[in-house]
């Protein structure tokens, strides 16, 4: 690394990346100029709409003449759902494995290291027969079609990795309070609700998010589960908008790419530098 | 802290995940294993039954044998390819921006994060119509720049075919190789520049001080520093990002759905192992068959979390 900083260098090197930087946004500059023409189509000329050309059209189209909002409901319903779920299972699980000693702890911890590995999409044809199964059981409730059995399959498939995550945290928090707490006569599940579960807060956060954004951003199950379009998830119904005739509804489309982007943008923005922490970590542990 | 044994309560304080996990997680993976041996599919559906290694010998004989080696081949290409650009582009803009002299630098950062905060599915299809042949801005940029020609003529030279414009991005076999690779880089790079960043950064700087007063050039420097602290980093992110590209099923579904065509064959040019099981199940009905595949996937996946465990020494430090 060089001491002093050489001018000649450092234009380049901004060269360079704003070069980088250019080519990175550019879809989404486009996609956003597109949202907002009037015209349905993708023929044009020019790339950008001229300054009387702008208009919100789309937007109001998307909301009122399309399933779009029921559509991001679902997603939303679907991603919080299985957010929560995965939250109380794995903060239980996780202060477990991180606090007591037991048999079965390190075989358990194991399974889990290898489960993570494996993603949920291997076993697609099995989880669609399984929610086949549990429609017929449960008259509909968590069967194919319902908002509720798609949240499961995403708590299922994300239970190991965060488990690992909350296990490592509390690992990393001192002991003094909770042994403390024992000393004074609190029980062990008083000593997790009133001291552990307050001190966990920033990853239990994380934990949250990261099961929010998975649903959300997942397209593949939605896919398989859901025929029904007042059922969809945004990437489901997002993709009927284009499977068809893409060209006469791109500017709707990229109306309801910014919409739909937007969610998972602040939370990721505004949460970044945990997010970011803990999904390296997580890749670097493997 | 004491050991505590606590008798029943951490099976207690488990068992939601457990059963959770059992059932949702561990039950459907055995299912699918056994539906590999079993004829399951539209023909079969209620009266299915087991059939032993047929799937497997389809697979690995005869005209399915073609597609399967085809897929296969593509498959590691792909995995491999996507690592290797977006890990180099990643690493290039990591060590650009590793420099305390540079301004601007969240700035950049902000920005070079942005296709990682997308949800993957609609950046790709936002891909989908950007290339698209007729309509799509990238022909248009390109047609205007006057580079569409020059572009086509220098894949023509390696293709030795004649290659014509507007470029079909996604409806003829190399350009779409092609494109659905560069929608990765772009998905991908951002993760590959924030480990490497991180990396770079925990190497302390009084270790480069000390080389440059024993008069190592910067070059230097980066080989014989900077490289060998980055290879124990990245390896593992390495391996995991070999093994999630693997399965990244949306880069390739949402863009190209696998195709173009291969003419006497299921599976199309830019189809992988997970495209092609899922389009094996869901748009033919085999899913004995898409089974059998994703214990192909399975297999390998499970072969290089292995090594990766092996190298990183995971299972060793589980305490």
């Amino acid at each position: 690394m060089p001491t002093r900083p050489n001018p000649f260098r450092l234009a380049l090197t901004h060269l360079v990346l704003l070069a980088c930087a250019a080519l990175t946004v550019m879809p989404v500059v486009l996609v956003l100029a597109a949202s907002l023409r009037k015209g349905s189509t993708l023929i044009s000329t020019r790339l950008f709409p001229s300054f009387d050309e702008l208009s919100l059209a789309k937007y109001q189209e998307l909301l009122t003449q399309t399933p779009f909002l029921t559509w991001l409901l679902n997603t939303v319903i679907v991603s919080v759902v299985a957010s929560l779920i995965a939250l109380v299972v794995t903060a239980l699980a996780g202060y477990a494995f991180s606090r007591f000693r037991f048999l079965g702890r390190k075989n358990g911890l194991m399974t889990m290291m290898l489960l993570q590995m494996f993603p949920a999409a291997m076993a697609m044809v099995a989880v669609f027969r399984l929610l086949q199964y549990l429609g017929a059981a449960t008259g509909g409730i968590l069967g194919l079609n319902s908002l509720l059995g798609l949240s499961l399959v995403y708590i299922g498939a994300g239970i190991p990795f965060n488990t690992w995550m909350i296990k490592g945290y509390v690992d990393a928090l001192p002991r003094e309070l909770e042994e403390s707490a024992t000393i004074d006569g609190a029980t062990p599940t008083q000593t997790f609700l009133q001291v552990v579960l307050p001190l966990m807060g920033p990853i239990l956060a994380v934990v949250a998010i990261f099961n929010f954004i998975a649903p959300y951003s997942d397209f593949i199950f939605p896919s398989v589960v859901m025929f029904e379009e007042s059922k969809y998830t945004l990437a489901v119904g997002m993709q009927s908008f284009i499977s068809g005739n893409f060209s006469t509804n791109w500017t709707l489309f990229a109306a309801a790419s910014i919409l739909g982007a937007i969610p998972i943008l602040v939370l990721f923005f505004a949460l970044q530098r945990f997010l970011v922490e803990g999904l390296t970590r997580g890749a670097l542990k493997g | 802290m004491r050991e505590r044994t606590s008798g029943g309560l951490p099976y207690l304080y488990l068992a939601p995940a457990l059963l959770l996990l059992a059932f949702l997680s561990l039950l459907p993976n055995l299912y699918s294993v056994w539906l590999a041996f079993t004829n399951y599919s539209l023909n079969h559906y209620s009266d299915y039954s087991f059939v032993g290694l047929r799937n497997f010998a389809r697979i690995l004989q005869g005209p399915e044998a073609v597609t399967f080696g085809r897929v296969f081949a593509w498959t590691v290409v792909w995995a491999g390819a996507s690592v290797l650009l977006s890990l180099g582009l990643g690493l290039f803009l990591a060590i650009l921006l590793n420099n305390a002299h540079l301004k601007g630098r969240t700035f950049y950062r902000t920005i070079f994060i942005l296709p990682w905060a997308i949800p993957a599915f609609i950046s790709v299809m936002m891909w989908q119509g950007l290339l698209n042949t007729e309509f799509g801005a990238i022909n248009l940029i390109l047609s205007n720049l006057g580079l569409d020609r020059a572009l086509a003529a220098g894949v023509g030279w390696f293709t030795s075919e004649p290659v014509t414009t507007p470029i079909a991005w996604l409806n003829t076999p190399g350009w779409s190789h092609i494109a659905v690779l560069a929608v990765n880089v772009w998905l991908a790079f951002p993760f590959q520049l924030t480990t490497c960043l991180g990396a770079l950064q925990s190497v302390p700087s009084d270790v480069y001080e000390a080389a440059s007063v024993d008069g190592a050039s910067a070059g230097l420097q980066f080989r014989r520093i900077t490289l060998p602290l980055l290879r124990s980093a990245l390896l593992p992110v390495l391996l995991s990002s070999f093994a999630f590209n693997f399965n990244q099923f949306a880069a390739i579904y949402l863009l190209t759905a696998g195709g173009p065509a291969v003419p006497g064959s299921e599976a199309g040019a830019t189809d992988i192992l997970i495209t092609y099981s899922y389009k094996l199940a869901f748009n033919l009905f085999q899913y004995g068959m898409a089974c059998a595949y994703a214990i192909f996937i399975f297999l390998l996946v499970a072969t290089l979390s292995g090594v990766n465990f092996k190298l990183t020494g995971a299972f060793e430090d589980v305490n």
